[in-house]
């Protein structure tokens, strides 16, 4: 197809066009309503339709697999809850007789020091946010 | 918009019956789409359950950004793309087939009757049958724009094409379409 004849092909399918959309009667060019037939072909839907129930179908199958998640979540964590029960019932005594034998000494600690420390990472933290916030309302306005 | 918002929150709060209205309500698009791009019945009706699953897996990822429709075309596309590559179809033809071949436009006779030519049962199952053998890119774009009625803009969306190239492909297979019509229209005449 040369330019010429694609304009012409062009103008032909925009007139049939709003020909259909404006439901006028047959043009008597058969260029045009030659168109105008393809064009009713193509809003013919497939003859092949989905099932009446399609709908119904997917939302059981959606909902079939949530009880199954759900389920499957539920037996996840009761068997998780029981190997806990079952392996603390069975640890008990030998943990009991571990945790007896522990001393535990608390180191003293320099706690002057330590409270200094904090007060400094606070004040740091502080005057930070302060400069950051400056900022971002500089950026906001600019 | 707002009814496809309230929708959309139904089915994410699992209120009974929102997702199967949701279905109902978008199946046709789906079809439509699935359908026209395989072109084998079961293949698409399990390609269509497949694009609504994606779907409700889905759904809390839909920002409101386009229609609903747009986003679950979107999706009915991508996972028809899909298939089609997974089956090494293509999904566009070359060219060629627009080439310079005589034009058949002078064998029609001027007697053309447009409301007689819709009627014949015949002339519409070569359009159907010509329709079905446009490439695949081709046959989702006219049903999407003639069947489906969505503007270009929302073809754009949902095939990620550029609107100049479906209004090309647009044009081509409607010329194609038509120059098939009248060649068996001329070898009847």
């Amino acid at each position: 197809m040369n330019s010429r004849e694609l304009e012409t092909q062009a103008r032909l399918q925009a007139q049939a066009e709003l020909a259909e959309r404006q439901q006028l009667s047959a043009s008597g060019d058969p260029s045009i309503d030659t168109y105008r037939l393809v064009l009713r072909a193509l809003r013919q839907p497939p003859a092949v339709q989905l099932p009446a129930d399609f709908a119904a179908r997917v939302a059981a199958r959606v909902e079939g697999v949530e009880e199954k998640g759900s389920l499957e979540d539920w037996l996840v964590t009761l068997l998780m809850l029981g190997m806990a029960v079952v392996g603390f019932i069975y640890a008990q005594p030998v943990m009991a007789s571990v945790f007896g034998q522990l001393r535990f000494d608390v180191p003293t600690l320099p706690w002057s020091w330590i409270g200094a420390a904090a007060a400094s990472v606070g004040v740091a933290w502080a005057v930070d946010r302060g400069v950051m916030g400056r900022r971002g309302e500089l950026g906001h306005r600019g | 918009m707002s009814e496809d918002e309230d929708l959309v929150k139904a089915v994410l709060a699992r209120a009974p019956g929102a997702f199967e209205r949701l279905v109902a309500r978008h199946q046709k698009l789906v079809w439509h789409l699935v359908y026209r791009m395989v072109q084998h019945p079961e293949d698409a009706r399990d390609l269509s359950q497949d694009v609504f699953l994606r779907v409700h897996e889905r759904l809390h990822q839909y920002r409101f950004e386009s229609a609903l429709s747009t986003w679950i075309g979107r999706v009915a596309f991508s996972v028809a793309s899909r298939h089609l590559q997974k089956k090494k179809l293509p999904m566009v033809e070359a060219p060629a087939d627009d080439g310079d071949r005589s034009s058949p436009w002078e064998q029609v006779s001027d007697g053309f009757d447009l409301e007689a030519a819709c009627a014949d049962s015949e002339l519409m199952q070569i359009l159907a049958s010509a329709i079905e053998k446009l490439p695949p890119l081709q046959r989702t774009l006219v049903t999407l724009y003639h069947l489906e009625e969505l503007g270009i803009g929302e073809i754009a969306t949902i095939t990620g094409l550029p609107e100049g190239t479906i209004k090309n492909y647009l044009f081509r297979a409607r010329s194609r379409l038509r120059q098939q019509l009248e060649i068996r229209m001329g070898v009847a005449a």
